[in-house]
């Protein structure tokens, strides 16, 4: 598939906060209740468009285990998004939210667009985070906030294709300078500047002198 | 005949036209000549530099063609018109003023002029010959516009022509001159004084020949295209108000003439082409006939009142009608001038508001043009360039901006090419090794792989700093026989040979005690295995096409080699995950090894067996060719096993940190 840019994310939070459940909902939009164990990384990867452009996301879904913490860290360099996972149904999950913070803010670049998000809006019965906790937190830090229900599906399109949403905006604004590709983004292969459009000038040229 | 034969001749005859056409501009330049001298004979500069001037747009473009001695003979003309001095100058500033109002510019000097130039004028027989010369180099230089119009003209003058020897005078100009002295021999002397004053006005003709090459280059640009109509609408609308102003001042040539003809015999002539003068494409082919006359109405009607104004003895004459119609006492004739001048002027609005309806149809389209092609090109510039900061950057030094035609039409070419090749990689996708390879995410899970590589490497030489000398000296062994284990043998095994993929796969991976199951691997294998043994099984009939079972290869191919270098990556995950454990490096690194042999070997046997699927059905149908088929998933195979040595390549810096961590563990325990 072509596609005018690839943007590289990361999904971070604590384990079992339904991080792959929410890629698994994105990428094939189906819930899976049982999920193995992520080590170390996995990928998903789906086509959006904003503003009429073809963008590809490479998704990174990392391990949410303590052990794996070391290795996932390398991934983070180099994403121009994170999803920031916590469950709402668990307030230890959403307490970590700080380290998690911490640690992408230190090991990715300073524009990187960071969505919190909080999961299993669907178990509202059990809910032990507020949203309202959720929003302030994001505010605070200056994060976009969205709860979400990988089973059900609520809210998952949207926190992912935001999120792209503001990364693009931030490529127009000139934020990003998008070829470094350590900010995450690449070029689609089709648009990368091709020297085949040097000669088409010439072969018209004759037809010029008519119009002025 | 060889090719360079072929060549050899095509040169030399290429060669010959050359020469013929040097020889012909050698000779051209040598009539000049002839004619020039007799001018300077007949002391009459006029003539002959104008002549020469006139042919030299023809003889010269000939010349600049072949690229000879243009420079030589236009020297020569500076010569000759330097020394026709004065007169010479006066015409100059005449035909400078073209557009301007010839009124003053005639003025006894030039009458002298001309009376001198009578004598020479029947000296010159040749010139009309010369004239007519030059024509056929028009023919064969092509020439276009106003060049190409004045040939017709000459064409259609010779048809009319009749007992006028001087038809070359189309070519206005120059030949006013010619025209009178061959004119001469016909008319009688009454004529003559006409003649005269005719001529005088034909020095202000001068002036005529812009304009009348202005007419036709506009009338034949209007009739072949509007496009070229465009071109012209500049100054074109600019000399359309010129005329009809100076139209509605002025009276109707044929009732003047018949007028004339009443009070003075001699004007009778112009009472002939009177009605030539509403259309003005007749006007031009008119030109011959009217002899002297002809350049000053084609002009328009304000040369004629010139003309007459002169016969009258009056220097300035296309002023207001009233002074003009009282010289000749027929005021009431006044009405009918104006009326015509009216219908003139109408005339005159049709020939603009046509003008404008084609310049607002070309604007009204061309404007949407514009702004798709504006649109599209600024997508394609922000797209790799947001805010345009790079263009910016880019064009602003520079001062060479491209022509906005041509960047249009680079965008709009390159537009269209983007699309066609849009549309043909979408078809070539289907069957292409990396996009696939990219979709089992087999590229993402290479560079993540190479992420924890290079961090590793880091890592190892940070390490390596860090310890003691004698430290190091016990660690490098292992070290080096990790690095050892990596150097892979081109030992290829015989690929046809089948192998227990499974389990030798679960083997290796389970010798690694990493706890990673080789399920994904395996899956895709089996499904493989199934496909390429139902394509064995139904021994005829395939569903599959060619271009299918090629499709499938590929992605088979794809497939397998993305599940291997998954299969890496975790391997390198859970080795960094595990360095504490006390399982030697070296020995991982031999089970990898062993492991990157079974899947290389399975990449070419899969490959071998879909190629013979391939060959199969082209068997059956024999009109397919599967050679380039062939080559491709050979080609592949060959790609595939090159990313699964890559990945296992990769794994290197990390075994060797593992391994590094592990001794600064011992060491530190001990």
């Amino acid at each position: 598939m072509s596609y005018a840019y690839l943007f590289k994310y990361i999904i971070i939070g604590d384990t079992g906060v339904g991080k792959s459940c929410l890629l698994l909902q994105f990428t094939d939009k189906r819930f899976q209740p049982v999920h193995d164990l992520t080590i170390g990384v996995e990928f998903g990867a789906r086509m959006i468009t904003i503003d009429g452009k073809q963008i590809k996301l490479q998704i990174w879904d990392t391990a949410g285990q303590e052990s794996f913490r070391s290795i996932t860290r390398s991934y983070y360099r180099g994403a121009a998004g994170a999803l920031l996972v916590y469950d709402i149904t668990r307030r230890d999950t959403f307490n970590h939210l700080t380290t998690w913070l911490e640690d992408a803010r230190q090991h990715s670049n300073s524009n990187m667009v960071i969505m919190l998000i909080g999961n299993k809006s669907d178990l509202e019965a059990r809910r032990e985070v507020k949203k309202e906790e959720g929003e302030a937190f994001a505010r605070e830090h200056g994060l976009i906030f969205m709860e979400t229900s990988a089973k059900t599906a609520a809210n998952v399109e949207e926190a992912f294709i935001n999120t792209a949403k503001e990364i693009y905006q931030k490529i127009q604004d000139g934020v990003f300078d998008i070829n470094n590709e350590a900010n995450g983004i690449k070029i689609g292969p089709q648009h990368s500047p091709t020297n085949q459009g040097l000669n088409v000038g010439g072969s018209g040229g004759n037809q010029g002198g008519n119009c002025c | 005949m060889s090719d360079s034969d072929e060549n050899a001749f095509a040169s030399a005859d290429e060669g010959e036209e050359k020469t013929q056409a040097r020889e012909a501009a050698k000779q051209t330049p040598v009539k000049k000549e002839k004619a020039e001298t007799g001018a300077g004979e007949a002391k009459n500069p006029k003539s002959p530099s104008k002549m020469e001037s006139g042919k030299g747009k023809g003889k010269q473009q000939q010349r600049n063609k072949k690229g000879k001695n243009s420079k030589a003979s236009a020297s020569q003309e500076d010569v000759k018109k330097e020394e026709t001095k004065a007169p010479e100058s006066q015409k100059a500033e005449e035909t400078s003023s073209k557009s301007a109002n010839t009124e003053g510019g005639t003025d006894s000097g030039s009458k002298t002029k001309t009376a001198s130039e009578e004598p020479e004028k029947s000296i010159s027989p040749d010139q009309p010959a010369e004239v007519s010369s030059a024509s056929p180099c028009k023919d064969k230089d092509q020439n276009e516009g106003s060049l190409g119009s004045e040939k017709k003209d000459v064409e259609a003058s010779a048809g009319e022509a009749e007992a006028k020897p001087s038809t070359g005078s189309s070519v206005k100009s120059p030949e006013e001159q010619t025209i009178a002295a061959s004119d001469r021999d016909h008319h009688t002397p009454q004529q003559e004084k006409v003649l005269h004053k005719l001529e005088e006005s034909a020095g202000a003709g001068k002036s005529g020949w812009g304009w009348s090459s202005w007419g036709s280059s506009l009338l034949s640009a209007a009739s072949s295209s509007v496009q070229t109509f465009t071109n012209q609408v500049g100054d074109g609308l600019n000399t359309i108000m010129d005329t009809v102003e100076s139209s509605l001042g002025v009276p109707d040539p044929k009732d003047l003439a018949e007028r004339n003809s009443e009070k003075d015999a001699k004007s009778s002539e112009p009472a002939e082409k009177g009605d030539g003068q509403v259309d003005k494409k007749k006007d031009e082919t008119d030109l011959p006939k009217d002899n002297k006359e002809a350049p000053a109405k084609a002009e328009g009607q304000e040369m004629n009142s010139d003309e007459k104004a002169k016969d009258t003895g009056q220097p300035t004459a296309t002023g207001g009608d009233n002074s003009w119609f009282a010289s000749w006492g027929v005021g009431d004739l006044a009405k009918k001038m104006q009326n015509t001048g009216k219908s003139l002027a109408a005339k005159g609005q049709t020939l603009m508001t046509e003008g404008f309806d084609a310049v607002e149809h070309l604007a009204a389209g061309g404007i949407d043009v514009l702004e798709n092609i504006g649109k599209k090109t600024y997508n394609t510039l922000a797209e790799h360039d947001p805010a345009l900061r790079r263009t910016r950057q880019f064009l602003s030094p520079r001062g060479d901006k491209p022509t906005l035609s041509s960047s249009l039409r680079e965008a709009r070419d390159q537009a269209e090419q983007q699309q066609k090749q849009e549309e043909a990689t979408q078809e070539a996708l289907k069957a292409h090794f990396g996009t696939l390879f990219d979709d089992y995410q087999g590229l993402a899970h290479l560079e993540a792989l190479e992420i924890l590589s290079n961090q590793s490497e880091k890592k190892v030489h940070s390490l390596l700093n860090s310890l003691a000398s004698e430290d190091l000296s016990t660690i490098k062994p292992r070290l080096m026989s990790i690095k050892n284990a990596f150097e892979l043998d081109d030992s290829a095994e015989d690929a046809a040979d089948d192998q227990d993929f499974t389990s030798l796969v679960r083997r290796h991976l389970s010798e690694l005690e990493l706890g990673t199951a080789p399920d994904k691997l395996n899956t895709v294998h089996q499904m493989v295995q199934a496909w390429i043994e139902d394509f064995d099984a139904s021994d005829s009939n395939h569903s599959q096409g060619t271009k299918e079972t090629h499709e499938k290869s590929i992605q088979a191919l794809a497939e397998l080699t993305a599940k291997g270098v998954e299969q890496f990556h975790k391997a390198g995950e859970m080795v960094l995950l595990d360095k504490d454990k006390d399982k030697d490096c070296t020995e991982r690194a031999h089970s990898l090894a062993r492991l990157t042999g079974v899947l290389c070997h399975e990449i070419g046997n899969l490959s071998n067996k879909f190629v013979a699927c391939l060959n199969k059905l082209a068997g059956e149908n024999k009109s397919e060719d599967v050679t380039s088929m062939v080559t491709n998933i050979y080609l592949e195979a060959s790609n595939s096993s090159t990313y699964i040595q890559d990945a296992f390549l990769l794994l290197l810096p990390v075994l060797q940190h593992a391994a590094l961590e592990q001794a600064i563990l011992a060491l530190t325990l001990s």
